[in-house]
């Protein structure tokens, strides 16, 4: 049944493909452009650590979000590698997907279509923006929702159910997180470090909040490429390894 | 006599292309990773803003550093599309130059080769180091050097003479800017800011530290496509979808 559902969402999106040439290349910008997909929950973050008022709360919220976002990348991660392989819509041979303007079906897409880890990483944050902010907080669920998650849908990365499923572990990996104590047993190392080596601790956090903005691209493309390297040097030909150079833009992020 | 000398720096490196496909991967990743080529500059300028509400002379020299590297990117742009146009060196059909494994496809061959703007960008942020901490900033030129701009000799993207083109145009622009008044006049405001509105303040400052990391890639990226679609609906449609984005190839 849930088959059913998806299958009838995934057709009906899919019917607006190749409609609108410039809509598709739209779509297809939203896919890629991290300055849209993940910042502005990074930033909002951002502002919210250094805001005045209440800031032992707001920090708090920050870090379980932080935790939270960690333990859903994680989760739906190792999910996609080890758990039952699903093909993405736009591979899979039961679908008739059409791709939108522009785009070209992927050779070859790593990891199952389930669950999405983009939208685990995406909603995990916005949830944390809701705890933060109820009103901000809904208009952030929206945003990464509209913006983040239809877009794969519409390019045939994932299933309707891949991205709730995504959404519904960064939730409870950020309200999980937030409601133990261990954001509260981070918070006191931070505030230390940021109080004897600011520099160093700003340095870094900066660091990693790009990290965050760019869902890890350089470090998740420097591993595919260590891990081509290895498989490359085990077989005999060089020609097999069929990676590219850089990930095409709208399969460049099979999360 | 320069052009000799590119050439002469070019073979020296292109001799090792191809010879070690994981040495070839390891080095294109530094061409495309952002998080190698300007976020480590904009680190630690972020971190020498961020601990001295009380160091205005710090604070005046970062202000001037961005606005020096935004000067230097922006001449590195007009100079590539309205200069003299010089052939990439893996584009120039006169130059026997061996790809190394890894390449992107070429998707710059319509950018003129000289200046380099990562270069610029990437000198003019290691200069605003120098003038923070001497030893960091020197360590920054290094990186700059070896990290970012070493790299893109190697694939063929730019010859040496065209990052020394860069390198200067960053340097200056910094210069410049230091040396007038530009930035404390924005100072005073940026204080204001900061003090009246934190959360607004620093939510704007992640944006902006995001943007220059990143070249400003996404808003180039929305300027190109606009035009692409104005000129689409203008005319017929192109045969292939422009260039690729999300790879940091572009120039």
């Amino acid at each position: 049944m849930l088959w059913d559902i998806d299958k009838a969402l995934v057709a009906f999106i899919n019917s607006y493909a190749q409609k609108s040439w410039a809509f598709d290349r739209a779509i297809s910008f939203l896919i890629n452009a991290d300055t849209v997909k993940a910042l502005p929950f990074v930033v909002v973050l951002t502002g919210y650590w250094f805001a005045r008022g209440n800031q032992t709360e707001h920090r708090r919220t920050v870090l379980s979000t932080l935790i939270g976002a960690f333990v859903a990348m994680v989760i739906t991660r190792a999910w996609q590698n080890l758990g039952p392989a699903r093909p993405r819509p736009q591979q899979d041979p039961l679908l008739d997907f059409v791709m939108p303007s522009g785009a070209t079906r992927a050779e070859r897409l790593d990891w199952s279509s389930f669950p999405s880890d983009t939208a685990g990483l995406t909603m995990a944050l916005a949830f944390g923006i809701f705890l933060l902010n109820r009103r901000l907080g809904v208009v952030m669920l929206i945003w990464g929702f509209v913006l983040s998650c239809l877009p794969r849908i519409y390019f045939g990365l994932h299933y309707p159910s891949d991205i709730a499923a995504g959404t519904l572990i960064g939730i409870l990996a950020v309200y999980s997180a937030d409601r133990s104590s261990l954001p509260d047993w981070l918070a006191r190392p931070v505030g230390l470090a940021e109080a004897r080596w600011p520099g160093l601790f700003y340095a870094v956090a900066l660091f990693v909040a790009f990290q965050l903005s760019t869902y890890f691209f350089d470090i998740r493309t420097a591993g595919k490429r260590i891990a081509n390297a290895f498989e490359h040097h085990r077989s005999a030909e060089v020609e097999t390894i069929a990676v590219p150079a850089v990930p095409s833009p709208d399969t460049e992020d099979p999360g | 006599m320069i052009q000799e000398l590119d050439l002469w720096i070019l073979g020296a490196l292109n001799q090792f292309a191809t010879r070690s496909w994981t040495a070839d991967h390891l080095i294109g990743l530094l061409v495309n990773a952002d998080t190698f080529k300007a976020l480590p500059f904009v680190a630690v300028l972020s971190a020498y803003w961020l601990v001295g509400p009380d160091r205005p002379a710090d604070r005046r020299n970062i202000l001037s550093t961005l606005i020096g590297a935004f000067l230097a990117m922006g001449i590195s742009r007009v100079w590539q599309n309205l200069g003299p146009m010089r052939a990439r060196p893996r584009s120039d059909s006169s130059i026997d130059f061996v790809l190394p494994h890894g390449a992107d496809h070429d998707l710059l061959a319509s950018w003129s080769s000289f200046p380099s703007d990562t270069a610029a960008l990437s000198v003019a942020l290691a200069a605003g180091v120098f003038l923070l901490n001497r030893r960091v900033g020197i360590a920054a030129l290094v990186w700059a050097l070896v990290v970012v701009c070493i790299p893109r000799i190697y694939f063929g993207l730019h010859f040496a003479s065209d990052i020394l083109g860069g390198a200067t145009i960053g340097i200056l622009s910094v210069w410049l800017v230091v040396r007038s008044r530009f930035a404390d006049w924005i100072l005073r405001g940026v204080n204001v800011v900061e003090a009246r509105w934190p959360v607004l303040f620093y939510a704007c400052f992640m944006i902006l530290a995001f943007q220059v990391s990143t070249y400003f890639l996404d808003l180039r990226v929305t300027g190109a496509k606009l035009a692409h679609v104005v000129s689409y609906q203008m005319s017929e449609p192109s045969p292939e979808p422009e260039a690729e984005f999300k790879t940091g190839t572009l120039p």
